[in-house]
């Protein structure tokens, strides 16, 4: 299954973008950011890929600030999406 | 294309069919669906060591594998090994959440370091055998709580999920608690006495 990690530059747009997505009905699981893309405590947000046109909309318009955002699967490759 | 449907069994079914299937002469694409997290990761293994390509995609709970010839099949003749690889649950270990956040501080941070804490455990390789919801750590156990996911794969894979029936009661959660069962204080203070106990 694919998916997307969306990570941030403060946990407060984590939290930001969390909230986002529970009111446009999108999945968002919490977790930590993965050890191979940062050591330090983060925060990132992983969705289904079939949202990723939802998601870079509520970043053209402003509602959710986000780092980057990647592609991964089962077998945990991250892939920067640009 | 065949489809093996494994739902409701249990290892080793799903991989005695789907070797059936993969080492039958007229084997060119299969579909295998099986409903839980043990299946799917011995599925797996033994299709990595048969030689076919393979994608899994998970739906609606269950997970589909679609699996292509892709040149000689390999017999895999070693016995078919019902664990999940590098995971162990640790009877002797108790894991007490005795709160809906993480840490004391902010809410808003607490409750999303506990998503984030209770999703790492279903990633990790050592399982606690035991985790107890305690106080508002029951609003993690009921209906509405978004941390459901990884109990439910948590179960999945042989810990148990408690929650105390007084704090449900009083947070009027009784009729809405949806992963694991409901426990007493003697259960509790027992399973704290006999097994290395963490409070979270």
């Amino acid at each position: 299954m694919k998916n997307i990690l969306i990570t941030f530059d403060s946990t407060n747009y984590a939290i930001q973008c969390e909230t986002v997505l529970k009111e446009k009905g999108i999945k968002g699981q919490i977790m930590p950011t993965p050890r191979e893309i940062t050591k330090s405590c983060g925060i990132s947000i992983r969705v289904d890929y079939e949202e990723l046109e939802k998601i870079k909309d509520l970043i053209d318009d402003g509602k959710i600030k986000v780092k980057m955002l990647y592609s991964f699967g089962e077998e945990r490759i991250f892939e920067p999406i640009l | 294309m065949k489809v093996v449907d494994c739902k409701g069994l249990t290892c080793p079914k799903p991989v005695i069919l789907t070797k059936k299937a993969i080492e039958d002469p007229d084997f060119d694409e299969i579909e295998v669906i099986v409903d839980n997290e043990a299946s799917r990761e011995n599925v797996r293994k033994y299709l990595q060591s048969a030689n076919v390509d393979f994608n899994i995609e998970e739906k609606e709970g269950f997970f589909h594998f679609y699996a292509k010839k892709k040149g000689e099949v390999k017999k895999v003749d070693e016995p078919i090994v019902c664990s999940i690889s590098n995971i162990s649950v640790d009877q002797g270990l108790t894991y007490v959440i005795s709160s809906d956040k993480l840490g004391v501080g902010d809410d808003k941070l607490g409750a999303m370091l506990m998503k984030s804490f209770i999703y790492s455990l279903t990633e990790t390789a050592e399982k606690p055998g035991t985790v107890i919801f305690l106080n508002s750590g029951v609003k993690l156990t009921t209906e509405g709580s978004d941390v459901l996911d990884s109990l439910k794969k948590l179960e999945e894979l042989g810990t148990e999920i408690l929650s105390c029936g007084t704090c449900l009661d009083f947070y009027g959660l009784k009729e809405k608690l949806a992963i694991g069962t409901v426990t007493n204080m003697y259960t509790i203070v027992e399973k704290m006495n006999a097994t290395k106990t963490i409070k979270i």
